[in-house]
């Protein structure tokens, strides 16, 4: 191994000491999170839906300019009770991408429907008007939409799409809470839109999610759904209650994230400009971009791997674990994982033609400035010697 | 004995300022929160991504300890653990519930796709009736037994495990009211395939929200702690419950656990101190401890005989909340009722029309629980006056 620099795969010592993950485990002040805490230390109340959870309802639906905001314990959770409340009574099918979160059928399965994964559209990387419209059916129950880590899908032709054919839209806006579509904020597109508050996230509450809508209706049920405990709610006669209130401490947390997220903002643009410009050079691998027009939070980032670079994502991928580098692809398709319970699994041509293509490279709180400088200085190093490493593969 | 009753309903002035709630509200002071709360920052370590976090880590590993059990499954909250037993033992079908149980318990086998089929309680201890029991076991088509261990007292889970392997159905249990609690020898968390217990902060070991599954099996316990969501690549097709426990959930429960045995102390002293106002009073029956050898005192439990009483338990109940006391029937309906069900359980009907719960736990004190009785005994007394006011009230 002459003249190869000592990759932490094959013996070296790793480039980063402690792990540099994807996930954003953003750290709010303390003493803000303190302060919100005191409030729940005064009413002695510390879950059932307190004043921090009203708060941060109210707090959330002016950030995401909507009418209501319900909040849960995850995302996941949000999701299964939203798509429960709003299903079309009488058919099976939940149409969502396979190429998404990884639990997106598992979601449809608790919900109580079979899974119908559609294909995205090679620009947005997400489901577009057309991928959704081929896999509508009479059997349609809900059409679950989901943005790209980066940018956004076309959620106001997709609220078209859903209003005219009369099904249900919700999007699954995890990874968009910060953006905007054609000027209006995310939040308020479709019957609703879930996010999570896990804390690899923007707003990081520990764990939790939440619903917005402006469906007041929608989100009275969501109430009486997860506090049917409480003696002033009811579910509604043909809604499933299922506790999955947020705890005031994980409220408090999201608390304090909020009050910070556009000073966020600002630190994840300036890595993703050291990121820009860092790749600029490297022949092979090419940022997708953050859109100026969509509000973005520059949080993610996500790399497509052409023809120039040498290796394949997988081999990218081990080397860079190797020395601490968390990347990751981007996501699996859902329909190449087995699961328990039955799902339509069409021909995807463009999730099989591109899911190779991206990979996820390190961001959020943990990742500074010079960590960057270090991952591109590596990325640079293995595209320059990828037929030696290559080679090495042929020998291991 | 005063002629004129100093009740609230009549004077307008409730006798209580603040509400006095029924639940535990154990919770730890301030400066404790404070110090586990900067650590955990420092750490920033909130909740588990790849693999459980180290408070998760050692509140289960001393759960296991405290109960004797081989393994303890840490969740997000009652419900999940519920669910991802029900699945995780692979029923799918009818499963036996007694009718006199939360609607949590009960909700948590519709969302995991059973059938739940009810059972009557015994008249005395209001655990599950054996003979009812065994009546619905000899119908056939049975594939499992929820039991609900109630009141800080135990079911008699001898006989139910002998019941069980007779008729080889899956046997566990929901042991939400009886942390701490043992039967001779053995912690209730021990008994049967599998417990799940619930740490929402009505009950003595709070984490505000949450709870574990606990069970001696090995196989078991894994697919519960993938269906939580930790990390689980080596079992993609899992049917992901995402229920993961943060680490401030964690912490709190740790430090509820260092309580724990003075916080049951004290609540045996204010049980005791219920026993010696109230045992004078006639119509009034304390609920007694049954089954278990060693009980948690985290509910006080009466039941009322109208006819010596002179009111109804509603008409008690409205005589307390007007003091400010949150006194309870706890299960709003029970579930054979909340349903069109074509049978009568008639221990269960008897027992939601005269069962009543009274403050217990960290929120209530020894000379507050003398007020109460007070209260009860002047209801009892002046229980003519009482009723005709509010017969009056109810026509007018």
């Amino acid at each position: 191994m002459i003249g190869l620099p000592q990759f932490a795969l094959f013996g070296g010592k790793p480039l980063f000491a402690q792990a540099k993950p994807t996930g954003n485990l953003y750290r709010p002040n303390i003493e803000r999170f303190l302060g919100y805490s005191r409030l729940f230390y005064r009413n002695k109340r510390y879950t059932d839906e307190g004043d921090l959870c009203r708060m941060l309802e109210r707090r959330l639906a002016e950030f995401h300019a909507v009418e209501r905001v319900a909040c849960a314990n995850s995302g996941f959770w949000g999701h299964v009770l939203t798509m429960s409340a709003l299903a079309l009574p009488g058919r099976s099918e939940i149409i969502a991408p396979a190429f998404g979160y990884r639990r997106t059928d598992d979601m449809i399965a608790w919900a109580g429907y079979v899974p119908h994964f559609c294909d995205v559209d090679p620009e947005t990387l997400a489901v577009g008007v057309n991928t959704v419209k081929a896999a509508l059916n009479e059997r349609t129950a809900l059409i679950l939409a989901a943005h790209p880590m980066v940018n956004c899908c076309d959620a106001q032709g997709i609220e078209d799409l859903g209003r005219e054919y009369g099904i249900p839209v919700v999007f699954d806006s995890v990874e968009a809470a910060y953006r905007a579509y054609n000027g209006r904020r995310i939040g308020g597109f479709g019957d609703a839109e879930v996010f999570s508050m896990h804390s690899t996230k923007l707003l990081n509450a520990f764990e939790g999610g939440y619903v917005t809508t402006n469906n007041t209706n929608l989100a009275k049920r969501l109430d009486g759904i997860k506090r049917y405990a409480s003696a002033d709610m009811r579910a509604a006669e043909d809604d499933k209650p299922l506790d999955m209130a947020l705890n005031e401490m994980h409220a408090a947390m999201a608390l304090a994230s909020l009050d910070e997220v556009d000073e966020q903002v600002v630190l994840h643009r300036r890595k993703y400009d050291c990121y820009v410009a860092g790749l600029l050079d490297i022949d092979g691998l090419k940022i997708v971009e953050h859109k100026e027009s969509e509000r973005p939070d520059y949080r993610l980032i996500v790399v497509r791997i052409g023809d120039a670079w040498p290796l394949s994502r997988d081999r990218t991928l081990r080397l860079l674990e190797a020395e601490n580098i968390l990347a990751r692809p981007y996501y699996t398709p859902l329909n190449h994982r087995s699961a328990e319970y039955y799902r339509v699994c069409p021909d995807l041509p463009v999730t099989e033609a591109i899911f190779r293509d991206f990979i996820v490279l390190p961001s959020g709180t943990h990742v500074s400035e010079e960590d960057i400088g270090k991952i591109i200085d590596i990325l640079t190093i293995i595209g320059l010697n990828g037929s030696e490493l290559n080679s090495c593969w042929k020998t291991e | 004995m005063t002629s004129e009753p100093s009740l609230a309903m009549f004077r307008g002035t409730p006798r209580f300022r603040g509400l006095l709630p029924v639940g535990q509200y154990y919770w730890p002071t301030w400066e404790r929160y404070e110090q586990a709360a900067r650590d955990i920052f420092l750490r920033r370590f909130y909740t588990s991504q790849r693999f459980a976090g180290p408070l998760v880590i050692r509140f289960q590993q001393q759960l296991q300890e405290f109960l004797g059990v081989k393994h303890v499954v840490a969740v997000r909250n009652a419900a999940s653990a519920l669910m991802i037993v029900t699945h995780s033992l692979g029923l799918r079908g009818k499963v036996i519930v007694p009718s006199w149980a939360s609607m949590t318990t009960i909700q948590s086998l519709r969302w995991s796709k059973c059938q739940p089929v009810f059972c009557d309680i015994d008249p005395q201890s209001q655990q599950i009736c054996l003979e009812s029991l065994r009546q619905l076991l000899g119908r056939g088509e049975i594939e499992g037994i929820l039991g609900v261990h109630l009141w800080g007292n135990a079911l008699p889970v001898r006989e139910l495990e002998m019941l069980a392997a007779q008729y080889g159905v899956a046997l566990y249990q929901d042991a939400s009211h009886a942390f701490g609690c043992r039967v001779n020898d053995k912690a209730i968390g021990t008994f049967g395939r599998a417990e799940a217990f619930s740490f929402h902060a009505a009950n003595i070991l709070s984490t505000a929200e949450g709870g574990c599954i606990t069970t001696n099996d090995d196989a078991l316990a894994a697919h519960c702690t993938a269906m939580r969501g930790d990390h689980v690549s080596a079992q993609v097709w899992m049917q992901s419950a995402t229920a993961r426990m943060s680490e401030i959930q964690a912490a709190i429960g740790l430090m509820m656990l260092d309580d724990f045995e003075q916080n049951r102390e004290r609540n045996g002293q204010l049980h005791r101190s219920y026993e010696r106002y109230l045992s004078d009073i006639p119509g009034i029956t304390i609920l007694k401890p049954s089954g278990a050898t060693v009980s948690n005192f985290q509910n006080f439990v009466g039941v009322i005989d109208p006819s010596k009483f002179g009111l109804t338990r509603d008409n008690l109940l409205a005589v307390l909340q007007a003091e400010n006391i949150a006194a309870e029937r706890h299960f709003h309906s029970p579930g054979h009722l909340a349903e069109p069900y074509p049978e009568r359980l008639e221990n269960t009907e008897f027992a939601m029309q005269r069962t009543f719960q009274l403050p217990i736990g960290a929120r209530v004190t020894i000379e507050q629980i003398e007020q109460i009785c007070e209260v009860i005994s002047e209801a009892y007394r002046h229980s003519e006056f009482v009723r005709s006011v509010l017969t009056a009230r109810a026509v007018g």
